[in-house]
């Protein structure tokens, strides 16, 4: 069935915040295809080889320690062995620099070298593909949310609207919460100063446009393309100032968080906060979703070689980073580390677990009409290795994956993966990043 | 030649050289280990401890027993691991095409060759060969000296660019054809060149001009490739002849020439101008000018990204989504009557707003002119007026005036310099309009837009002439202007990456969190004396001043220090930048001094030499022993060549500031051993050797001109929020050396002689194809 124009119906309506009880039943009916969501999830550092592989293969296969957490979802999850990222293997940029940017893009580094020895990544990122294709369809064409990514270089970034285009995830939960729920109350008539409001921006965002509408062409070619990814941000800010698309039925604004973490959000960057600001993070991203604010998030934890000490998991007063480089030398570091691998297991079942208990309307929940790909800067810390990268699926994209299997392949490139995703989420492609490091969509993976 | 398999040509390697190690290097590089220790730490097949956890930041650790993981040499195949990284921005880009265009490029346009001619360092990963120890810092046997000798400049007085194309088709590519027998990628490609001779040849140009190679201390490549000294000789095996050698210099010499002659000649040669996004910080500086907000709203954006030190560089000022909301809704706040009061918006009118759409044209017209810095085109005014009537019609014409402001603040033309006044052919080299050159200036200068003044030059087309732009560039780089004090306190902060002082945790000091703002400030403060006062550069690294509060003081055990950042004199052992607490506490391990990083300090910030970061597997090295001072501790990255391939570089300047520990704190012993400041630096230019302490390192700086080509670099990235290329930029770049030099190394000079340069005053038209 043919999408519902839900843009058209609200303009007439002139509204910032609806919730007509009509909608609500257009929706419902409107639920069949799912709606599909895709959410990107990054941890750094690696993992210890011995405690994160399942053993088994196939539906019988038994977790490792440092995922157990994920036990409740097991069979709403694709494990895999021996996805690498191949693209991520050489040229520009470091180990933990390529491992970083390329985890969603499968591209390359730019040889410019502003950060040291390499620059940007050069191509898009897996999420914003997605998001192009389904994105149109709600406020946000995709939100990227940040837990204290302190470094404003390759290592910070994981989403990429194209070459040269990093978008910087945010830290600061109050503030995104700010952008995703404003003017979400819930019901209520439309507020006269609100439309106003609205008018005169759209003849602020307008005039702009046309700014960039002259400019067009009369550039150079990297000028024409700052200039049109700008242009770009401009549209996805009309729809989000503009169009304002409504949540869905039954949205319910989650808590403020400077009125339920006051002190966590006033010091949002401080490592202490970590968890709580991943819990507040994750929580708004669960949200978004459920609202469709968005239908594509990313969440990033930390950065390339994270320098967080992660005390909270009694991981010991060593940081992530140093500690991975420990792995292959003391059973204390392949502990710590584990603890650390456990936590992030948790952090990430926690988000699997609220996604799990939003039941859509055509009756399956949140994470089963999504894809959720947790993936990591390495595979083994110490080594650097971007070989057999730690991935785990989970959602079966609304059917389009069997999930619940430990899937075994052959030094296969993560690109592979990364198409899979994109074919689940209905995007038709059949190679994504850099072609030589892509093969076409994994095999045996759909339904 | 293709090597057969399993043992290839390259490793038919020559018998080991015969001559000693020097015994400089030596004495630093082997500190901590006896012959024996060495011989036995360093056969093939090194047995090894991991030097990963140091590139980690980790605290060091002993070991109980070393750990057997790979011996320290790659295998059959070059591009594995050990020395790409090193060699930065050439062998990391896989390409040995760049590799070569650093090797055609190591010139000056004052015809003195920048190519460092030390002999390589026996650890080309080769193979199963027994790695040469000692012969990689020789820091002299082989070196090249200044105004290279063997390139007679003078015997090519007009050679084109073609005819040095033509040179490298006959004499140099097919030579290349030796060097893919090793240089290829995994699958069997040569990664070495191109099809064609002059494909090979205009990609060389193209990489070089568009990457940082110039100045790389590992672009050494030519050197190996000329090197009379079989050990380090490319390549090897002796395939090329000295005659074939010869030929190569002579491509290299020609081109040397080419790039010489033009400079001076034939117009000027700038590059093109990319558009720049306003940065947080001209952004706040600029509202502050245009509407007297003081509030810094952009502080709170989204970062822009940190590229080469400074976050001005265009390549990392893209807009996402969430930036474009946070600068529209900063535009939306910062037009609010709560922080545009209604008296202050009437301050703006030209005319009385009872004068309706009338006064509404004239306001877009006279706001626009500054906020445009630029005057507003028909096109443009229909369009806001378009946008004033919405506001009008809703709530009066104030709210029009207001919306019109908001609208100019999230324009292109507003958060973008965009120079496209002067129109031509892509590729033709135009001059910048007055009014673009006022905004050069002033951004450069003040970080901000320009005052009324420059507006008024530039109405009467005044800021065309070298004259007429130096006139205003001394009015506003003088040292009475807050606004240029802010500008260069910033450049020096980004450049000496003072800013990260505020995250680090340094173990020692309990008032370490109060104590590192005042460290930078101070090191700040030295710098605005130096750039404003002193007017003499040099003095950066050689000063007897500091600026201290009472806390530093009691740091730097010097008493009677009172107020804040008080001028003092100071004890023997500290001059200048480099024995400041801010960047030896900086560039430190949380719970030791670091000789790596403070050399690695050296190497990118002061000689523009970028060393990359470490491999992803670095080979491991011997055991450490307990008791071990620093360092002790690092002196098995020279026993193992792998290591000491880059930590050559960095380590032995390091050493000399060793009598400071991880906090800046002045010390004479270390684990119970008296310090030694021994220390050495090579492959420079002007400056290599031994040396003493921090003081002798001080005074080595503060003479090379190497430094100060260096800082004028700096200079220069900062200016145009770009890198400098060597192809397009060098006549610039010399342009404001030769000034620089002339006023004995008065920072403020350089500045101003940026502004008067190819470069400033002009750019070559972008897009594609003519």
């Amino acid at each position: 069935m043919k999408r519902l124009s839900r843009r058209t119906l609200l303009r007439g309506a002139g509204s910032i915040a609806v919730a007509l009880p009509w909608l609500e039943a257009m929706e419902a009916r409107a639920q069949t295809p799912p709606k599909k969501r895709f959410v990107g999830v990054f941890t750094p550092c690696g993992i210890v080889p011995a405690t994160w592989y399942p053993t088994g293969s196939g539906a019988a296969f038994t977790l490792n320690s440092a995922t157990t957490p994920l036990e409740p979802h097991k069979a709403k999850l694709l494990f895999f062995e021996n996805i690498s990222n191949k693209a991520a293997l050489n040229g520009p940029g470091n180990a933990h620099a390529r491992g970083t940017a390329l985890l969603f893009t499968g591209h390359s580094l730019s040889p410019e070298p502003l950060f040291g020895e390499a620059g940007w990544n050069q191509g898009i990122s897996v999420d914003q593909e997605i998001a192009k294709a389904i994105g149109g369809a709600t406020r946000f064409k995709s939100l990227e949310f940040g837990v204290q990514v302190n470094q404003n270089t390759n290592t910070g970034r994981i989403s990429y609207a194209g070459p040269n285009l990093p978008l910087e995830p945010q830290n600061n939960p109050k503030v995104a919460f700010d952008r995703i729920f404003s003017g979400v109350t819930g019901g209520g008539t439309p507020d006269p100063a609100a439309e106003a409001l609205r008018l005169q921006r759209k003849s602020i965002l307008d005039s702009v446009k046309a700014d960039f509408a002259a400019l067009k062409g009369t550039l150079g070619t990297q000028d024409n393309q700052r200039l049109d990814a700008h242009l770009t941000s401009i549209r996805e800010l009309e729809r989000e100032l503009i169009d304002v698309l409504p949540p869905a039925a039954g949205c319910v604004k989650p808590a403020d968080p400077a009125t339920s973490d006051p002190a966590v959000v006033a010091d949002f960057m401080r490592e202490a906060n970590f968890p709580r600001v991943g819990a507040l993070q994750t929580k708004l991203l669960v949200t978004a979703l459920k609202c469709d604010l968005t239908r594509v998030a990313t969440l990033m934890w930390s950065r390339g070689v994270s320098l967080v000490v992660h005390s909270w998991a009694g991981a010991g007063t060593t940081n992530h980073h140093a500690l991975s480089h420990l792995i292959e030398d003391t059973q204390t570091a392949r502990d710590n580390h584990t603890k650390i691998t456990t936590w992030y297991s948790q952090q990430f079942a926690s988000l699997l677990a609220q996604m799990d208990e939003v039941v859509e309307p055509n009756g399956k929940t949140l994470l089963d009409n999504s894809v959720v790909l947790w993936g990591n800067e390495l595979s083994n810390g110490d080594t650097h290795s971007r070989n057999n990268i730690p991935f785990v699926l989970a959602g079966s994209g609304g059917g389009y994956f069997r999930t619940g299997r430990y899937m075994k392949y052959a030094n296969t490139p993560h690109n592979n993966l990364l198409v899979s995703c994109l074919n689940a989420m209905g995007v038709p492609a059949t190679t994504f990043g850099k072609p030589e490091f892509c093969t076409g969509p994994l095999s045996g993976l759909t339904a | 030649m293709v090597p057969p398999p399993g043992k290839s040509a390259c490793h038919v390697e020559p018998a080991r050289p015969k001559r000693a190690a020097h015994p400089e290097s030596l004495a630093i590089w082997s500190v901590g280990l006896t012959p024996l220790e060495r011989r036995t730490t360093t056969p093939r097949g090194v047995p090894c401890q991991k030097i990963r956890r140091i590139h980690a930041g980790l605290p060091h650790r002993r070991r109980q027993a070393p750990r057997l993981q790979r011996p320290c040499r790659g295998s059959a195949r070059m591009d594995l691991y050990i020395p790409r990284r090193c060699m930065t921005g050439v062998l990391r880009r896989s390409s040995i095409l760049s590799l070569l265009a650093g090797a055609l490029l190591l010139v000056g346009c004052d015809g003195r060759s920048e190519m460092l001619g030390r002999g390589g360092d026996g650890s080309d990963g080769g193979g199963d060969v027994d790695p040469p120890i000692y012969t990689d810092f020789d820091g002299g046997t082989t070196t090249i000296p200044p105004g290279d000798p063997g390139c007679d400049l003078k015997a090519y007085p007009a050679i084109t660019l073609e005819e040095v194309k033509q040179a490298f088709r006959a004499q140099m590519y097919p030579k290349l054809t030796v060097c893919a027998g090793c240089h290829r990628d995994g699958s069997g490609r040569r990664f070495l060149y191109a099809d064609t001779a002059d494909e090979t040849f205009d990609l060389a140009m193209d990489v070089a001009d568009s990457h940082s190679l110039s100045r790389h201390p590992h672009l050494s490549i030519l050197g190996r490739l000329m090197s009379k000294d079989p050990a380090v000789r490319m390549p090897k095996g002796g395939q090329l002849s000295d005659a074939d050698i010869a030929a190569v210099d002579e491509v290299t010499c020609k081109l040397k020439a080419y790039l010489v002659n033009r400079c001076g000649s034939g117009g000027p040669t700038p590059s093109e101008s990319p558009i720049r996004r306003l940065t947080r910080l001209e952004y706040n500086n600029t509202v502050r000018a245009l509407l007297a907000e003081a509030s810094e709203p952009a502080t709170a954006w989204n970062a822009e990204g940190s590229a080469l030190g400074f976050s001005n560089n265009v390549q990392s000022l893209s807009v996402s989504p969430e930036l474009a909301r946070q600068i529209f809704m900063t535009a939306e706040d910062v037009t609010s009557p709560a922080k545009l009061t209604a008296a202050e918006l009437t301050a703006l009118l030209p005319c009385a707003a009872t004068g309706g759409e009338a006064c509404a044209r004239q306001f877009i017209s006279d706001f626009g002119l500054r906020a445009y810095r630029r005057p507003v085109e028909p096109a443009e005014v229909t369009r806001l007026v378009e946008v004033w009537k919405v506001g009008n019609a809703a709530a009066g014409f104030e709210r029009g005036a207001r919306m019109v402001i908001h609208a100019m603040l999230v324009s292109p033309h507003f958060l973008y310099r965009i120079e496209r006044g002067n129109r031509a052919a892509p590729g033709e080299v135009v001059q910048l309009t007055s009014y673009e050159m006022a905004s050069r200036l002033s951004y450069f200068l003040w970080g901000s837009m320009p005052d009324k003044t420059l507006l008024d030059e530039a109405a009467a087309n005044r800021l065309t002439t070298a004259a007429q732009i130096s006139a205003q560039a001394k009015r506003l780089f003088d040292a009475a202007s807050p606004d240029a004090k802010r500008m260069a306190w910033n450049f020096h902060a980004e450049w000496l990456g003072l800013n990260s002082i505020s995250t680090l945790t340094r173990d020692g000091l309990t008032n370490w969190t109060t104590l590192r703002g005042p460290m930078r400030q101070e090191t700040l403060k030295l710098a605005e004396t130096v750039f404003w006062e002193k007017g003499d550069e040099r003095q950066l690294f050689t000063s007897d001043e500091y600026y201290l509060t009472p806390a530093l003081g009691t740091l730097y055990g010097v008493s009677g220090v009172t107020g804040n950042y008080a001028a003092t004199k100071m004890p023997p052992e500290r001059r200048g930048l480099m024995t400041q607490a801010s960047i030896l506490a900086i560039n430190s391990f949380e719970d030791s001094s670091s000789p790596i990083h403070r050399g690695k300090f050296v190497r990118e910030k002061l000689l523009c030499q970028p060393l990359g970061t470490p491999p992803d597997d670095v080979p491991p090295l011997p055991a450490a022993i307990p008791g071990q001072t620093t360092r002790e501790r690092l002196s098995t990255h020279s026993g193992v060549a792998a290591c000491s391939m880059c930590h050559k570089s960095m380590d032995p300047i390091g050493f000399g500031l060793e009598g400071f520990d991880q906090v800046g704190r002045y010390r004479t012993s270390e684990q119970g051993k008296a310090v030694d400041t021994s220390g050495a630096i090579f492959a420079t230019m002007d400056i290599d050797g031994s040396f003493n302490g921090p003081v002798e390192l001080a005074e080595r700086l503060a003479k090379s001109e190497e430094v100060g080509s260096c800082i004028a670099t700096q200079w220069f990235r900062f200016a145009h929020g770009r890198e400098y290329l060597p192809l397009a930029d060098s006549c610039s770049m010399e342009q404001a050396l030769a000034a620089y030099r002339a006023s004995n190394f008065n920072p403020r000079e350089l500045v101003l002689a940026i502004t008067q340069s190819d470069a400033f005053r002009y750019r070559r038209v972008s897009g594609g194809t003519p």
